[in-house]
């Protein structure tokens, strides 16, 4: 049933003819319901006979010889491989983008983790440094301690002090209890001096009374007289010597007192300013050892990041070979497209005894098993990277 | 009464009780309640109690007292200091010298 319209529409003649026919109809017979269904039969006219045509063409370079309809498939095959020639060409080229477009990037990405993976080395140097320098020079702890150890002396030496001080005060003590047994033993002299003068002023009314026979007696009385008059004087300047140095003592004694008697306070504070101090820097001291730690872990762990990433950039040569071996198939793909298609199309189209034919044929098959060789070589030949891990780089 | 004295005889123990100040005016009671010649007990008791004062003579005469004593051989337990003057005490090295309770 399709093959009727098949044969009809492909004349193009037949075509026209069918066109006016309908446009006559149409003119002539002219209900509203015509023009939609002419147009849609020879819609489905057309899209029958485009079909039956379709693997007409197909067909056309296996029936090898049909020389009638050489023309359409020659130019048929010739576009066909042109547009093959023409994509494959433009893979390529787009291939070659992609790998120069890898290759800044990767280089770029490198030079980046470089640089990253130099300043971790030159952080951690710093770092090190600085710990270094805490571990070695004199820590603030130290010198909390050694201050605490002078402040204990300097309290020691206040105390000292106060202790040789109170011994001077109780020998002035001392002293002082033996001017007072002085002035005790002077008071008894100054009895002695006045029963002396008593006695010699009795001496004196006794030689009076005796008359003149006591007229000597009387003289040696009032020498004994000026004797204890005398002591008497004697003794109370004596009397006013010893109290003088007694003052002097108290004075003394008060001087000698004030020294005694430091203030404690004043050290008491400093001791616990500087024991607050200790505990202070000890904590600080362990926070920030703890926290350079830390520090020293994380840069450590970026460093080996840095060398997993840097590793992972070998992907480019990995990448590299893939897309190299893809542009080899490729060309290759485009010559063999080629040349193929120029045989297929001497064998459709040319007039050529069977022989020849068979040895065109023969080329085909012979130019394809070659390639498949290829393919089968190349998949046997040296190993592709597969994998990122095979490879360790080493930083530093 | 700065100073109050009272000696255990049985025990030959003499206990020292301070009053509020413990400084240079007591000089002389704290001698002669314990440092003149010939009046050495076996042990010392100073009671701290009711002190809230005290400067260097106080550490001093506790010094003179330890000599008197017999230095390393004396018997001298510091008792009822309050925290401040334990940490002066501590400071001038007392806890090594004395007892301190």
């Amino acid at each position: 049933m399709s093959f009727v319209p098949a044969t009809i529409f492909r004349n193009p003649l037949a075509g026209w003819i069918a066109s006016a026919v309908a446009l006559l109809l149409t003119l002539i017979w002219h209900p509203a319901w015509l023009a939609p269904l002419v147009v849609l039969a020879l819609t489905a006219a057309w899209f029958v006979a485009t079909r039956a045509q379709a693997p007409a063409e197909a067909a056309a370079p296996a029936a090898a010889a049909v020389p009638a309809g050489a023309g359409p498939v020659r130019e048929a095959l010739e576009d066909v491989r042109t547009a093959l020639v023409d994509e494959l060409g433009h893979a390529t080229r787009e291939l070659h983008q992609c790998l120069d477009l890898l290759r800044d990037a990767v280089s770029e990405l490198g030079g980046g983790f470089d640089g990253l993976s130099s300043k971790t080395a030159l952080q951690q140097s710093l770092l090190k440094q600085i710990i270094d320098v805490q571990d070695g020079g004199v820590s603030v702890q130290d010198f909390a301690a050694r201050t605490g150890d002078l402040l204990e002396h300097f309290v020691g030496m206040i105390v000292q002090m106060s202790r040789e001080s109170l011994r001077i005060v109780y020998r002035i003590d001392g002293m002082a209890k033996e001017m007072d047994a002085v002035f005790g033993l002077l008071k008894n002299v100054s009895t002695i001096a006045e029963e002396t003068n008593l006695l010699a002023l009795n001496a004196a009314i006794e030689a009076a009374r005796a008359g003149e026979s006591g007229r000597g007696f009387a003289v040696v009385a009032g020498e004994i007289r000026n004797l204890a008059s005398n002591s008497n004087q004697l003794n109370e300047r004596i009397g006013g010597h010893v109290e003088r140095a007694r003052t002097a003592m108290e004075h003394l004694r008060g001087l000698i007192g004030t020294m005694a008697s430091q203030d404690l306070n004043v050290a008491l504070s400093a001791k616990g300013g500087i024991d607050a101090m200790t505990a202070h820097v000890t904590e600080s001291d362990a926070r920030t050892s703890k926290v350079a730690d830390q520090v020293v872990e994380i840069s450590r762990g970026l460093t080996s990041d840095v060398s997993t990433t840097v590793r992972s950039l070998q992907f480019e040569d990995i990448l590299r070979q893939l897309i190299g071996q893809t542009r080899e198939r490729l060309v290759e793909l485009q010559e063999v497209t080629s040349e193929c298609t120029r045989d297929i199309e001497e064998l459709a189209c040319a007039t050529l005894e069977a022989e020849a034919l068979e040895e065109r044929a023969q080329n085909v098959r012979n130019r394809l098993a070659i390639q498949r060789e290829k393919a089968r070589l190349r998949s046997r030949g040296p190993a592709l990277q597969n994998s990122m891990d095979a490879g360790e780089i080493e930083l530093f | 009464m700065s100073l109050i004295v009272h000696h255990d005889a049985e025990l030959d123990c003499l206990t020292l009780q301070l009053g509020e100040r413990f400084d240079f005016s007591i000089h002389r009671d704290f001698h002669d309640a314990c440092l003149g010649e010939g009046r050495r007990a076996r042990s010392y008791v100073v009671d701290l109690g009711e002190v809230t004062g005290m400067d260097s003579s106080a550490l001093g005469m506790l010094l003179l007292l330890r000599e008197h004593a017999g230095a390393d051989r004396a018997d001298i337990r510091i008792v009822n200091a309050s925290g401040e003057l334990r940490s002066t005490l501590r400071v001038a090295g007392f806890d090594k010298l004395f007892v301190l309770h």
